[in-house]
């Protein structure tokens, strides 16, 4: 059994996310709202996120735990953006 | 998607929407969720306890929610605390005896989850993997034409080369010191076996002569030709001693070169198994270093992809549901009220359960990612009934049995029959989302009130003004715990009334949240 946490961090309004279609119940307070996931073995998953806010804003998505370490910045281009990642369950 | 709590939160803070939405003159709750009792941006809290503090009545509610996707159904248990007219404390027995308590159940709506956007996600990951494939393709094609990359190959082709050959020096030179080692051995053997020979060589001497030292006493003849004979045997025991002996020292001579010869090839084999390592390593730093300047002219650091790091040509292709920096929400709310009134036309006293229900619909845009500006237009059904404190001025409603009075009693109970009523109401909120430090959420609600049959007169109404202030810190590693303080100014009054009233009032609030995950 191995927790995964995500963290969405930065400037947006709104953000939803889910894991393998499972929505994530992202907790926190500001711009750091976070998320662990725990899962029964190793495999692939996938995790998708939604956020909206401020055109121009910076935000970054941080997988951490039992995968391996993963950090991105994105940009809300148009003041929304949809992404994904796959990642590995150790 | 499962259900979900949220946040299990504590707070004290003011009145619960569908609470207000039974009962107050002016609404106020927002479409959008109740903004002291919001956690996070679009959501309501997994559980709430609300008190509110106020220079007129003081009232407990509590709230739980449970989040679904974009819905969220909530309930709210609610009494005052103080009973203006007696002074003492109704707490919750009033949800018997004054309309001050309320059930309320609300169903609330939000148009930004994500299953809104799972097209917009098929649409981005599509778009993913044809960008990624392509770009993979540019990379493949590019590799061959980068000289980094070029001189890398070589150097790790170089490299492989020189390992490859080490190791066939080390296998030759392990051969080398497998044969030096069975030479060694064969030559000890063959030093054992002249060993062997010459002390049977030797013993053959020590008989002979023991033989000649016998024949002194024979007769002269005999002994001469005995003597003879055993002097020739003696000197060929002693020459095939000289001879084993000879054997002895070349085959120990052998074994000695035998053994250089190993000790020569055990430090050949040393020095070949230095080079081979070295030759692995550095054929290995090759490898690592051509992959890293593949990696570098693919690009193929592991990275996540979002329709930001689209190609802008992709990007144009994605069809969005709508302008994500609007929201809109719908919200529903049902309550249910028990009154005990005195109906003064047939003078009895009498019980009732009604349901005062409330529609809401709400949109909002952000100014700034923590800044909605948002507007509520609601509808609802209400049950207006009389003042309680008329009944102590106006009314006798108890003779004692002695025959004294009658006389007027103030009691708990309200005078007149409840009568249903609309109302409707627009609000407007600037909400500033609950993050670390001071934050407000200002509204202006106007509402307009009449019973159900009849014109509407919006041009009568009620008007609500409030400042609520929070001062909010987070709490643990995860900032997955709250804990809030605030105050709430709040100005009422009539518009085009008669008679025109104002109120003013202050709210203080306290409380605090923390999560307790997914169910």
């Amino acid at each position: 059994m191995g927790d995964v946490k995500v963290v969405l961090k930065g400037s947006f309004s709104n953000r939803d996310a889910s894991v393998d279609d499972r929505a994530l119940p992202l907790v926190g307070t500001g711009a750091a709202q976070s998320a662990t996931v725990s899962f029964a073995g190793p495999g692939a998953h996938k995790l998708k996120w939604v956020v909206t806010g401020a055109p121009g804003a910076k935000y970054t998505v941080t997988l951490s735990g039992a995968t391996d370490a993963w950090s991105q910045e994105f940009t809300l281009k148009g003041g929304r953006d949809a992404g994904l990642k796959s990642f590995q369950v150790k | 998607m499962s259900p979900r709590l949220g946040l299990l939160a504590l707070f004290v803070t003011g009145l619960a929407p569908a609470v207000a939405a039974a009962s107050d003159a002016v609404p106020s709750d927002s479409a959008a969720g109740e903004a002291r009792l919001d956690p996070d941006s679009v959501g309501v809290p997994g559980f709430g306890v609300v008190f509110e503090g106020g220079a007129e009545e003081q009232r407990v509610s509590g709230r739980a929610a449970l989040r679904y996707g974009a819905f969220a159904l909530d309930g709210t248990l609610s009494g005052a605390n103080v009973d203006t007219t007696t002074g003492r404390s109704v707490l919750f027995d009033s949800l018997d005896a004054r309309p001050k308590g309320r059930v309320a159940l609300g169903l609330t709506w939000t148009s930004f989850a994500i299953h809104d956007y799972a097209d917009v996600l098929d649409q981005v990951e599509k778009l993913c993997e044809e960008q990624a494939a392509e770009e993979a393709r540019a990379a493949e094609a590019s590799l061959a034409e980068d000289e980094a990359y070029a001189e890398a190959k070589k150097n790790a082709d170089a490299r492989g080369l020189a390992g490859a050959e080490a190791t066939k020096r080390a296998q030759d030179l392990a051969m080398a010191l497998a044969a030096a080692t069975t030479a060694v051995g064969e030559a000890d053997r063959q030093e054992a076996e002249a060993v062997t020979r010459a002390k049977g060589a030797l013993a053959e001497v020590e008989r002979r002569s023991v033989e000649v030292g016998a024949l002194a006493g024979a007769k002269d003849k005999e002994r001469t030709k005995a003597l003879a004979d055993a002097e020739r045997a003696l000197a060929a025991a002693r020459a095939a001693v000289a001879v084993a002996t000879l054997d002895v020292t070349l085959a120990a001579e052998r074994a000695t070169r035998a053994r250089l010869d190993v000790a020569l090839a055990e430090a050949r084999a040393t020095e070949a198994a230095r080079t081979l390592e070295f030759a692995k390593s550095a054929a290995e730093s090759a490898d690592l270093a051509l992959e890293a300047e593949r990696r570098r002219v693919l690009d193929l650091r592991p990275s996540g992809c979002a329709a930001s790091t689209l190609t802008p040509e992709r990007e144009a292709r994605v069809v969005w549901p709508f302008h994500p920096t609007y929201i809109a929400a719908l919200r529903g709310a049902v309550s249910s009220m028990r009154t005990e009134f005195f109906d003064p036309v047939t003078a009895t006293k009498a019980r009732e359960s009604s349901h005062p229900w409330k529609m809401s619909v709400g949109v909002g845009t952000f100014l700034v990612p923590t800044m909605l500006l948002a507007a509520t237009l609601s509808y609802g059904r209400t049950r207006v009934i009389g003042d309680a404190s008329l009944l102590c001025e106006e009314l006798p409603v108890e003779t004692r049995v002695d025959g004294a009075g009658p006389f007027t009693t103030c009691g708990d109970i309200t005078l007149g029959q409840p009568l249903w009523t609309q109302s409707t109401a627009l609000r407007f909120e600037h909400r500033q989302y609950l993050t670390t430090g001071l934050s407000t959420n200002p509204s202006f609600t106007y509402s307009w009130s009449g019973e159900e049959t009849g014109p509407f007169a919006p041009s009568q109404g009620a008007y609500r003004f409030e400042v609520p202030v929070y001062l909010r810190a987070s709490l643990g590693a995860a900032d997955d715990k709250a804990l809030v303080v605030g105050a709430a100014y709040a100005h009422e009054g009539t518009w085009g009334a008669p008679q025109n009233e104002t109120r003013d009032d202050v709210t203080l609030f306290f409380g605090g949240g923390f999560d307790i995950g997914a169910l």
